[in-house]
């Protein structure tokens, strides 16, 4: 989620040099928001696009989904902890095919220095998706809490660290995110690439420790059960695969 | 007599359970197939000849996606020489439960027997206990 929002900033990075303000919207049918935990068991990550050929689902599905025993049998439920594969299921290709989770929209006043960066990124954590039913129902009333809580915003104030290569962008988006309505300054990796029709595609990635979802955005603790309590996770990743678009007339 | 019947009968459930319930079938206009039933998993033969699985595979356009060997693979359907799916195959399942229900029996016929006395005249003898008796060899 946060990543839509640094994805955003992304786009600062990869427009055209032109002093004029750009402005651009987020692509709802081509972008997806997930989050991951670390170690996952099998079964720890969701997505607002499970609609994407290369997502499945972990294991305690529910029926109709499919899972690849190849990949989902590797470690089994064991809790190894390993921050090498996020998200485990990556997109490959982009296609418009997505559940319609987020909005955004993004300006830039100076494509040249990119400064004068301003975006946000709203995400609908009832999209969010693991593919077990009782699990996701679980994590939109208990955890969520979309009835009080609606969205998700992701804010980007400003880009740092832009590192350049070939076609792609690496940098670092400075912002802050508001889950269940409290707002806390982040940071996201981003990856930035041209996608068709003028547009970019950002993918962005941050981590907190577990704890830092009760300390910091005020989870129940005592919903997250043992993966909290028994300090079983280590980490606790959020993303975004986001596609943005030259609004209309710029 | 009796352990040559029980050998075929053991015989018969062994080779009955070890057939699948299951084959795999020629589908004939493979996009649609799997557009429409969207089978867990496809066998493809490429145009090279090479066999392989696709896991949870969809199909965009021309192309059919999805698992292969854990990997995320997009392959063109022009690459793609043939395309099997498993089905249930219902003449193996009868042999298999037929076969499975023949071995139950022929085990609890088996079982029923052990022990048997040989009854000679009106003397009955225990041929397990002593074979030397007479009636016994």
């Amino acid at each position: 989620m946060r990543a839509l929002l640094i994805g955003a900033t992304a786009v600062l990075v990869a427009a055209s040099p032109a002093r004029a303000q750009v402005k651009f919207t987020v692509d709802a049918k081509s972008s997806l928001a997930w989050w991951q935990i670390d170690p996952h068991m099998a079964h720890l990550w969701a997505t607002t696009c499970p609609q994407e050929p290369s997502w499945r689902p972990g294991e305690g599905r529910s029926a109709g989904w499919f899972i690849d025993r190849a990949v989902a049998w590797k470690r089994g439920y064991a809790a190894v902890s390993d921050t090498t594969e996020v998200p485990l299921y990556p997109r490959f290709r982009v296609r418009p095919l997505c559940t319609e989770a987020m909005t955004g929209e993004f300006t830039v006043a100076d494509t040249v220095n990119w400064r004068g960066i301003s975006g946000l990124v709203i995400v609908d954590p009832k999209y969010l998706i693991s593919g077990e039913d009782m699990r996701d129902g679980y994590a939109r009333d208990a955890l969520f809490e979309v009835r009080k809580y609606a969205d998700m915003r992701y804010q980007v104030d400003s880009v740092i660290d832009l590192q350049h290569k070939g076609d792609t962008v690496k940098a670092v988006a400075v912002g802050s995110m508001t889950i269940r309505g409290i707002t806390k300054p982040i940071r996201y990796n981003l990856v930035v690439t041209r996608e068709g029709n003028g547009g970019l595609r950002i993918r962005s990635k941050t981590m907190i420790l577990p704890d830092q979802l009760i300390t910091d955005f005020g989870f129940n603790p005592y919903a997250f059960g043992l993966g909290i309590g028994e300090r079983i996770w280590k980490h606790v990743f959020f993303g975004g695969d986001v596609v943005l678009r030259p609004a209309a007339g710029h | 007599m009796f352990r040559r019947m029980m050998s075929a009968v053991l015989l018969v459930a062994f080779a009955s359970s070890t057939v699948a319930c299951h084959s795999y079938v020629l589908v004939r206009q493979p996009l649609e197939f799997i557009a429409s039933q969207r089978p867990p998993e496809v066998i493809v033969t490429g145009s090279d000849g090479a066999k392989f699985s696709i896991s949870g595979p969809q199909v965009f356009g021309d192309t059919v996606v999805g698992y292969v060997n854990g990997q995320y693979q997009e392959v063109k359907f022009n690459n793609v020489g043939q395309v099997r799916v498993r089905q249930n195959a219902n003449g193996k399942t009868a042999l298999l439960i037929i076969g499975g229900a023949a071995g139950v029996v022929g085990i609890a016929w088996f079982v029923s027997g052990l022990g048997a006395a040989t009854q000679t005249g009106n003397v009955v003898t225990d041929c397990d206990d002593d074979p030397t008796q007479p009636g016994c060899y």
